[in-house]
């Protein structure tokens, strides 16, 4: 109360003003910072308001185009190592790779639009969308293009990206069977499927593994699934190598993209 | 009777023959040696990454493949995979460091680790391929003992034997697996769908998708009578066959198809017996009932 005594009728409001606005600001997710408040003490309620979205606008402005350069820059390194990768620049926009594709009817992004937003330079919306996991990779788009581009290599460039750049869901089908698969085969050296199938369900689904076990039975009792993993000779060395593959994995050639 | 020409080939079975597809590895082995070819599994070979590898690590995927190419390249003879993922893969490493000098060299330097070095010498090659360019079609034939008159085959190919540049085949239209069964006295069915996608891992990530697929492939092969659907892939395999309850359960369908590899098939006609062949690890049983059109069932 004591601090609050020295302050004038005017000032509190202007203070109360201030709480507001915090408040309103905070629950329309935009931080506002206290620094700048003083400087709002003559501005209209509308005046204040328009001020924090523009400076905000401008903010993810410049953010979206740091983080779309980036991405830009690696997708096209990645395109350089890809064995005619080039070939996205004659793209033609035909659109046979939507057509010729047997599951675009389910993409939020037809694989035509993703070289359209490619040109448009919207990485972010290609890799966030669900186009590049549905990808069944049956090459269908690659062999009809007229133009020649390697559709389907493309895909798998834009999901390695977006693998590394971590833009997905959290329990994400697609990458978590690519995770269970890769640390089975690291470890055994070949891949054993129950080991996968239930690795990749305790990832995202538990409760779905007992909907498998009627086709696990029936196959168990044709002898077409073996009890335990079956191992290479030098998993040791094996390791090893693995190890050092992931070292050449962080060497990116220099080439002209 | 023509000239027996004895080759030898390099076997790598990958890890779905091991399981899963455990007959496909039998029929393969009978087939090869009924018609005297000699097949000698690659020691010590290991998982060749499939697409799972490839899509996320791209330079690890190729070292794990380079590998198992690295260690068939010591034996001399062309290797030979069944599984439709496991040839695109090693075809795919065989391609891409043949054409990328960088990736080569950083391929090397791994496999250095266990003193291993690619010299780009092989030849990766499906079992098909070979059954009908080197063995040749008449050659087979002659020795079929069995005649599959009145089996009423869809020919499947799937993805991935014949796209995106394998160039064995066409592409749209491949007619290796016609002709060859087209000479055992087998009739073809028009099976638009031959080259259509299953689906693969998609039954597992986005089961709807999958079965959707899957259903249409089914669906053309009945409307056109088929009596079997033969493949050439490990997964095709089981996504046809063991969802098919699920399939029935969904879109109110009647399938009841079997579905068996095409080495299977081709070792019926050579006499072979189907314990030999591994056909009774199939869930939907198939028998083949002699020269009897539409018995086949």
């Amino acid at each position: 109360m004591a601090l609050l005594s020295g302050l004038k009728i005017p000032d509190l409001i202007i203070f109360n003003k201030k709480i507001i606005i915090h408040f309103l600001f905070f629950f329309f997710g935009i931080g506002t910072s206290i620094a700048l408040l003083p400087v709002y003490q003559n501005y209209t309620w509308k005046e204040i308001i328009m001020k924090e979205l523009l400076i905000k606008r401008k903010k993810e402005k410049e953010i979206g185009v740091r983080k779309e350069d980036k991405l830009r820059n690696i997708f096209l390194l990645q395109l350089a190592n890809i064995p005619g990768g080039e070939s996205l620049k004659k793209c033609i926009q035909c659109g046979s790779c939507t057509g010729s594709c047997p599951v675009s009817y389910t993409m939020d992004i037809t694989p035509r639009e993703i070289i359209a937003l490619f040109r448009a330079k919207d990485m972010e919306s290609i890799l966030s969308s669900r186009t590049i996991w549905i990808c069944a990779s049956c090459y269908a788009c690659t062999v009809r293009c007229p133009q020649g581009v390697q559709v389907t290599d493309i895909l798998y460039a834009l999901k390695r990206l977006a693998i590394e750049q971590k833009i997905f869901p959290k329990r994400f089908p697609v990458y978590s069977l690519s995770k269970s698969f890769i640390s089975l085969a690291n470890r055994y050296g070949r891949s054993y499927e129950p080991g996968l199938i239930l690795a990749y369900f305790l990832r995202t689904n538990p409760f779905k593994v007992m909907g498998l076990i009627p086709l696990f039975l029936k196959l168990f009792f044709k002898g077409r699934i073996g009890l335990l993993p079956n191992k290479i000779k030098g998993t040791k060395i094996f390791s090893q190598i693995l190890k050092e593959a992931e070292i050449m994995e962080m060497i990116v050639p220099i080439r002209e993209a | 009777m023509e000239s027996e020409i004895k080759m030898e080939y390099t076997y790598y079975p990958g890890c779905s023959l091991e399981a899963s597809a455990k007959g496909y590895d039998e029929s393969v082995r009978f087939v090869f040696r009924t018609l005297g070819q000699k097949l000698v599994e690659l020691e010590d070979w290991n998982c060749c990454g499939a697409t799972y590898y490839m899509s996320t690590k791209e330079t690890t995927s190729l070292v794990i493949s380079a590998r198992n190419l690295a260690l068939a390249e010591k034996y001399g003879h062309d290797i030979v995979a069944p599984c439709s993922s496991c040839y695109t893969i090693l075809y795919k490493t065989n391609q891409i460091l043949k054409d990328n000098f960088i990736m080569k060299a950083k391929v090397d330097q791994a496999l250095k680790k266990e003193n291993l070095q690619y010299n780009l010498h092989l030849k990766v090659r499906h079992p098909l391929e070979v059954l009908v360019n080197d063995i040749g079609i008449d050659s087979i034939a002659s020795k079929a003992k069995i005649s599959l008159y009145g089996v009423k085959i869809a020919p499947y190919y799937g993805c991935q034997i014949v796209r995106p540049d394998r160039g064995f085949d066409d592409k749209e239209n491949p007619q290796m697996m016609n002709l060859l069964f087209e000479a055992l006295g087998a009739e073809n069915i028009y099976f638009p769908m031959k080259v259509r996608c299953c689906g693969g891992m998609l039954m597992t990530t986005y089961p709807d998708v999958a079965l959707e697929l899957n259903k249409k492939i089914l669906e053309s092969a009945c409307e056109n009578d088929a009596d079997v659907v033969l493949t050439t892939c490990p997964l095709c395999q089981i996504n046809l066959e063991a969802y098919q309850n699920k399939i029935n359960k969904k879109f109110k369908t009647d399938f009841h198809l079997p579905i068996l590899f095409f080495t299977q098939a081709l070792g019926l006609a050579l006499g072979g017996t189907p314990k030999e062949l591994g056909i009774q690890r199939s869930i939907i049983p198939f028998q083949l009932k002699e020269n009897v059109k539409g018995e086949a069932r």
